[in-house]
């Protein structure tokens, strides 16, 4: 989908003025209400202006959440995509950005759901096979990222609901009212979630190696 | 296993996790190309209806989406500097080619009003150098302050480009203690320190589309000796760039042999802090549990602060004699008190 290098389109001399700064500068509330009642309108200047103040946080937020980058950049073009498809259903009762998140977490969901195969068992096999080699002995510092690379591994076994719940409290470090907020459900609901994930990624962890186990921690 | 101790390991892991996914997000975040078209392209595609092609070209006539940051919006990167640099080159060579047949050739005659064909042509060629002179001299103004301006940020910030790869976070101090480096150390190739397995340290040829990211133009596939006038950023990006490509390609030996002249080019830099990073995970793969401690003392020798410190520390004490280990742990504990092995520290400590 993505076309690298597309955006980069002449501009015609007598394009029509936009109001795209060159860096985007903070936008308010009200501001945002408007832009998003001209891009509900279909005025492309203002989905223009929503997309550059958008993707960055988007970008994050779905970085997070598949911990892949080569995937990460199609899903936010997607994401807006969804956006542009779906502008009429938002009705304000949330911020507009509360609202992008929750598309992009479809999303996410989308690509997880059409990327289950074995490729991925595999992937994750080999990971801990990579990790059983080795010991503490270095530490956590040069392993990081292959620790990192662990946790999701482990996060691929959860369900989806599970999966997000720990993303948003655990690496956004959303607070629950937030978290729950973006996936409309209530605080205590998402509590639940995010305490059943921690408690299968570190059994699973436990498993691997990677986080000590209770033999170890008793030594 | 108590729950404390199980939430404060999963929590451990979260805050790496934080820290590792917001720096590759920055990095990748330099290198994203936001493209507002063809999200509005792929909308128009499945719904003609909804996203119209008025809708496509209001899209198309709108400004490119400008990158995002100031700072990505300064920057040149490593291909395009080439590239630049490939131009001017050639522009200069071409010039150069003129100059050396109008001299053979002996300066033509000066045109005059009724001037013949022959004459007309001279006039035209005259006019086509000084066109090409003045397009080179137009290209190097605009393209100089750019390298330039490029050249001092990789002085300043060598853990761009090539150094996307790692840590972006790191001891601002380690680098404004930074000695500046001669111009000799810059073209010294030899690390000062003794890599833990004897290597050659002549780089091989390696991969040609990475080695040669940063050459001078004409590009050859096989690496020549680096200018004289490259910065010791260039020099350090060209060097990190060739390790990679060397580990890649499982030249383990190269690798390491590089990351050993990252080092000593730049010494108590971030650089080279990050290079025993490297260095440790090929001692690991290669080399004995003596030559990793060596490798562990050395680096903490230069960087008792480092990134990797912490864990250095805690591995020699892993490591060390038994009966010299409570003491190392509790100096590990007293100078990394928050340290991520503190919990193991603690646990050492309180065996009998």
């Amino acid at each position: 989908m993505v076309q690298p290098g597309s955006h980069l389109r002449p501009v015609p001399a007598d394009a029509p003025a936009t109001d795209l700064p060159s860096a985007p500068a903070p936008v308010s509330p009200r501001a945002v209400e408007q832009l998003v009642q001209r891009a509900q309108a279909g005025e492309m200047a203002a989905w223009s202006r929503l997309y550059q103040d958008n993707f960055e946080r988007i970008y994050r937020h779905v970085r997070t959440l598949t911990g892949d980058p080569h995937v990460s950049e199609e899903l936010v073009q997607e994401t807006f995509v969804q956006a542009l498809l779906k502008i009429s259903s938002f009705d304000n009762r949330s911020l507009f950005s509360t609202w992008l998140h929750g598309v992009a977490i479809n999303v996410v969901r989308n690509h997880w759901r059409a990327g289950k195969s074995t490729e991925r068992a595999h992937a994750k096999l080999e990971l801990v096979h990579a990790l059983a080699g080795e010991s503490d002995e270095l530490g956590a510092a040069v392993h990081r990222k292959q620790r990192v690379k662990a946790l999701y591994a482990a996060m691929e076994a959860l369900p989806e609901q599970l999966r997000v719940a720990f993303v948003l409290r655990d690496l956004e470090g959303l607070s629950p009212e937030e978290a729950a907020q973006r996936l409309d459900i209530t605080p205590g609901n998402l509590a639940v979630r995010a305490t059943r994930a921690r408690h299968r990624i570190r059994k699973q962890l436990v498993a691997w190696g990677i986080l000590p186990g209770e033999q170890e921690q008793s030594k | 296993m108590t729950a404390t101790t199980d939430i404060d390991a999963l929590d451990v892991l979260g805050d790496e996790a934080r820290a590792v996914l917001d720096e590759a997000i920055t990095r990748e975040l330099r290198d994203v190309s936001p493209d507002f078209v063809a999200v509005i392209e792929a909308a128009h595609a499945r719904d003609p209806k909804r996203v119209p092609r008025a809708a496509l070209d209001e899209a198309l006539a709108l400004a490119p989406i400008v990158p995002l940051s100031s700072e990505s919006s300064q920057r040149i990167s490593i291909r395009d500097n080439a590239e630049l640099r490939a131009l001017a080159a050639e522009l200069r060579g071409e010039i150069d080619a003129e100059l050396a047949a109008l001299r053979r050739r002996g300066i033509p005659p000066v045109p005059v009003p009724s001037a013949s064909p022959v004459t007309n042509l001279a006039s035209r060629r005259l006019w086509l150098w000084g066109t090409l002179a003045a397009a080179a001299a137009v290209l190097l103004a605009v393209a100089s302050p750019m390298l330039a301006t490029r050249l001092a940020a990789s002085q300043g910030d060598p853990n761009q480009a090539s150094f996307r790869e790692r840590s972006a976070e790191g001891s601002q101090a380690s680098e404004r203690e930074q000695p500046t480096p001669t111009p000799s150390s810059r073209r010294t190739f030899a690390p000062a320190l003794e890599p833990t397995t004897p290597e050659p340290t002549t780089p091989e040829p390696v991969t040609p589309d990475i080695a040669d990211t940063t050459a001078e133009a004409p590009v050859s596939k096989t690496r020549k000796p680096r200018p004289a006038a490259a910065s010791l950023g260039e020099q350090l990006r060209d060097l990190d760039a060739e390790a990679e490509a060397a580990w890649q390609a499982g030249d383990y030996a190269g690798a390491e042999a590089r990351f050993r002249q990252i080092v000593a080019l730049s010494p108590g830099s971030r650089a080279a802090d990050l290079s025993y990073g490297d260095l440790f995970t090929l001692a690991r793969q290669r080399s004995g549990p003596e030559q990793e401690k060596a490798l562990w003392r050395e680096y903490l020798a230069a960087f008792p602060r480092g990134r990797y410190a912490d864990d250095a520390r805690a591995g020699l004490c892993r490591r060390g004699e038994p009966d010299e280990r409570p003491a190392c742990w509790q100096q590990y504990l007293t100078d990394f008190p928050a340290g991520v092995h503190r919990s193991q520290a603690s646990r050492a400590l309180d065996e009998p």
